[in-house]
């Protein structure tokens, strides 16, 4: 309980509330605007973070990575339009619900079920941080170099095969985000790889360069080149305090979905879309009108908001616990705490425990923080989503060179970042995905790096996985590959008959 | 039930005796391009043999029969969350993507490390230390990946043409051009910054994106001025990120104002 209190006395300082208030409130605004979304806003913040104190650039960082979807489900229940991707299937259901009059309802839901989501997953990680608080400690006696490495084999492994529609091109990408973090100078020989003799490559690509193309510059060109989008006047009538009370007669779904949303948060690769496709399946066998899901049946909204948004806490536990980011936006996260010195990973617990409680408590009060301006400011934030598509294209490309220029003042990162940011355009435009390219530079280094910091204890192949986790993790990597391919040749014999 | 699904033309609904339909393959193609599936309920379509214009064709199934095939788009459908369909222009980039995991993996040897291996070793921990380790994973990973896909991507162009679905590579292919524009737009802007400041740079530069992007009122130049005022206080004002200053046009400035320009824009 000390780690508990210290953690909260590390967040009352003005600069991390004022910070905490910042990413909130910014985050629900970038959710609202279809367009932008949270991978963007955290690349061209990230750069601005170095300048900043390490818990409060976190804290920013994770209030609006958990602000976002708040803000992402305004323009998906009133004009049909998710404001981020994962805010999807809520247009199902949400939308339907607003053409028969019940926006306000359907917001109030919507935030209701996305703050139950979100403390339940918070509060499940703060329980187990204090009820295993001392055990934990001996947690990264447990894990070795060879264990993190085959956790960041599974986390890869779980990413591409996450993609099941787009394997090859997953696998491909990820491998073009592990082959740029081998460029460079190699730490143990100092051979220069794939620099061609370039001497601005010797040192490697920058990720915030990349990250900062990939997501935010490619956007930008994604909508420069694109068209204005005509939304429709959306008005919303009634309050949107009634959710709260409405969501008590859905217990199950809500609980089912928070648990899903969180259990699927801490698989690496994993997500948010797989959990709302469980959340919304169960939600929809345990109603007695399932024929209403998809033309306005509230249950389906709590499933879809509730899941999303019991993911953000869920997805830092990979990362605090093994070092091991499960999605873009904690990948994102890892710069920050590599620039802060502190390591992610099993050791976390034992060094800075006072540190998670910070950042869990922090994710909690940014919750509650929403949801109170939300419940005040719908129809102010509501009519963001009229901003012009290309006029925020500007104003992204702009933000875009601070958040490169700033990292060492050099032309050729802009003009790096800008290559990066029309390949991630193409990439946008032919709807590949862009989230394995970014976690193949961060897991392909983590990989690299652990075989060669345990290659000292390796004589042969098998001792790669005779220790107790990494061999229970080869085996898990075996059996998930082995189901994967035993699906799809079920799936290919189902679609010949 | 015994429902079938079968096409428009041969339920009756396009008269073959109509210029243009007066064979069967022609009508039945038409009504194929336009893509009307329709769902033919318990009772068989019949055709009449008789020699009245009118009733020649006339199905014995009542409109109340016919329910369309096409899906409900509010209907949850768990594939909708992974869809992925093959855009134009897809072939020519996994073209592209193979073309330069070719070209890495021609430049393995020498970029890698792999000419200055050191093998066979006792131990094989020896073997993970040395450089070409890390760049022969991603190739195990790229070299197939990069020849499935565009294996993958050669089917569904070759589905495309057999369908007759117009090809849309050559636009898809100036969409990518267009963009251009806007890069060479960043990189002036990047490069005229050090010499202009970053505030003018900026103010100008949104000035003119805002113009260029056709909002071209007093109003919508003014919102694109405040903007990008906001963005340089907030960047360079109140988080201090060290970027380019205008010296030269801060030295006209009488000198407490210059001091604080410089600080602070």
């Amino acid at each position: 309980m000390d780690a508990f209190f210290t953690g909260l006395d590390n967040l009352l300082q003005a600069p991390v509330l004022i910070a905490m208030a910042i990413g909130a409130l910014g985050g629900v605004a970038i959710g609202a605007v279809p367009g932008i979304g949270p991978a963007i806003a955290i690349a061209i913040l990230l750069p601005a973070t170095v300048f900043l104190d390490d818990l409060v650039s976190l804290v920013l960082l994770l209030g609006v990575y958990g602000s976002s979807m708040y803000g992402g489900a305004i323009p998906a229940i009133l004009i049909n339009t998710p404001g981020t991707p994962v805010n999807a299937l809520t247009t199902y259901d949400g939308f339907s619900m607003t053409r028969r009059g019940e926006a306000a309802r359907a917001l109030s839901l919507a935030y209701s079920s996305s703050f139950f989501g979100g403390c339940f997953s918070i509060l499940t990680a703060l329980v187990c941080l204090i009820a295993f608080g001392p055990y934990l400690k001996d947690f990264g006696a447990l894990f070795g170099q060879r264990d993190i490495l085959m956790a960041a084999v599974l986390g890869s492994v779980l990413l591409i095969l996450a993609h099941r529609r787009t394997m090859a091109i997953a696998a491909l990408l990820f491998g073009i985000g592990f082959l740029i973090s081998m460029v460079g100078r190699q730490s143990t020989r100092g051979f220069a790889r794939y620099t061609f003799d370039f001497e601005y490559l010797a040192a490697g690509f920058n990720l915030i360069v990349v990250i900062v193309g990939i997501f935010a510059l490619s956007q930008a060109l994604n909508l420069l080149t694109g068209k204005d989008a005509d939304p429709p006047e959306a008005r919303l009538k009634g309050g949107l305090f009634r959710g709260l009370s409405e969501l008590r007669n859905y217990p199950g779904v809500a609980t089912a979905s928070a648990a899903y949303g969180t259990v699927m948060g801490i698989i690496p690769g994993v997500g948010e879309f797989v959990a709302q496709f469980f959340s919304y399946a169960t939600a929809r066998s345990l109603s007695k009108n399932p024929e209403q899901f998809g033309h306005g049946a509230p249950a389906g909204l709590i499933a879809s908001e509730t899941a999303n948004n019991a993911v953000p806490a869920a997805a830092m536990l990979p990362l605090l616990a093994l070092g091991v980011p499960g999605e873009a936006l904690t990948a994102m996260m890892m710069v920050v705490f590599f620039d802060a010195g502190i390591k992610p990973g099993p050791d976390i617990f034992e060094k800075t425990p006072d540190f998670l409680f910070s950042l869990f408590i922090a994710l909690l009060c940014v919750n509650v923080l929403v949801v109170a301006a939300l419940m005040v400011s719908t129809r102010a934030i509501s009519r963001m989503v009229h901003i012009p598509n290309r006029f925020l294209g500007a104003f992204i490309l702009i933000l875009a060179f601070v958040g490169v220029f700033s990292i060492r003042n050099s032309f050729v990162d802009c003009a790096f970042a800008a290559g990066f940011g029309f390949l991630g355009f193409v990439l946008r435009r032919l709807d590949w995905p862009l989230v394995p390219m970014v976690l193949g530079m961060v897991l392909g280094s983590i990989i690299v790096e652990k075989l060669t910091a345990g290659a000292g204890k390796i004589r042969d192949w098998s001792d790669l996985v005779d220790r107790p986790v990494s061999g229970f993790l080869a085996i898990v990597i075996v059996l998930v590959i082995l189901a994967t391919a035993a699906s799809l040749v079920r799936e290919r014999k189902r679609s010949l008959s | 039930m015994g429902s079938a699904v079968t096409r428009g033309a041969e339920s009756g609904f396009a008269d073959p005796r109509r210029p243009g339909n007066s064979a069967e393959p022609d009508s039945k193609r038409a009504f194929a391009k336009a893509g009307t599936i329709f769902r033919v309920g318990a009772a068989p379509v019949s055709f009449s043999t008789s020699s009245h214009p009118v009733s020649e064709f006339r199905s014995t199934t009542t409109p109340a029969m016919f329910h369309s095939g096409a899906r409900s788009t509010r209907r949850f459908n768990v594939a909708d969350l992974f869809e992925f369909k093959r855009k134009h222009g897809d072939f020519p980039f996994s073209l592209f993507m193979l073309a330069l995991v070719l070209f890495l993996l021609w430049q393995f040897g020498a970029e890698s490390g792999w000419n200055e291996r050191d093998l066979p070793q006792k131990r094989v921990g020896k073997i993970l230390k040395q450089p070409w380790i890390g760049p022969f994973i991603c190739m195990c990973l790229l070299v197939p990946a990069a020849l499935f896909n565009v294996w993958s991507s050669w089917r569904t162009t070759r589905r495309n043409v057999r369908l007759l679905r117009p090809d849309r590579t050559g636009f898809e292919l100036r969409q990518w051009l267009r963009s251009f524009e806007y890069i060479a737009y960043f990189i002036a802007y990047t490069a005229l910054m050090p010499i202009f400041g970053y505030l003018l740079s900026t103010v100008t530069f949104a000035v003119y994106l805002t113009w260029r992007l056709g909002y071209r009122s007093w109003r919508w130049l003014g919102i694109g001025f405040v903007s990008a005022l906001a963005v340089v206080i907030m960047f360079r004002t109140i988080l201090q990120i060290k970027t380019p200053v205008n010296i030269w046009l801060y030295n006209q400035l009488p000198p407490a104002m210059e001091t604080f320009m410089k600080i602070y824009f």
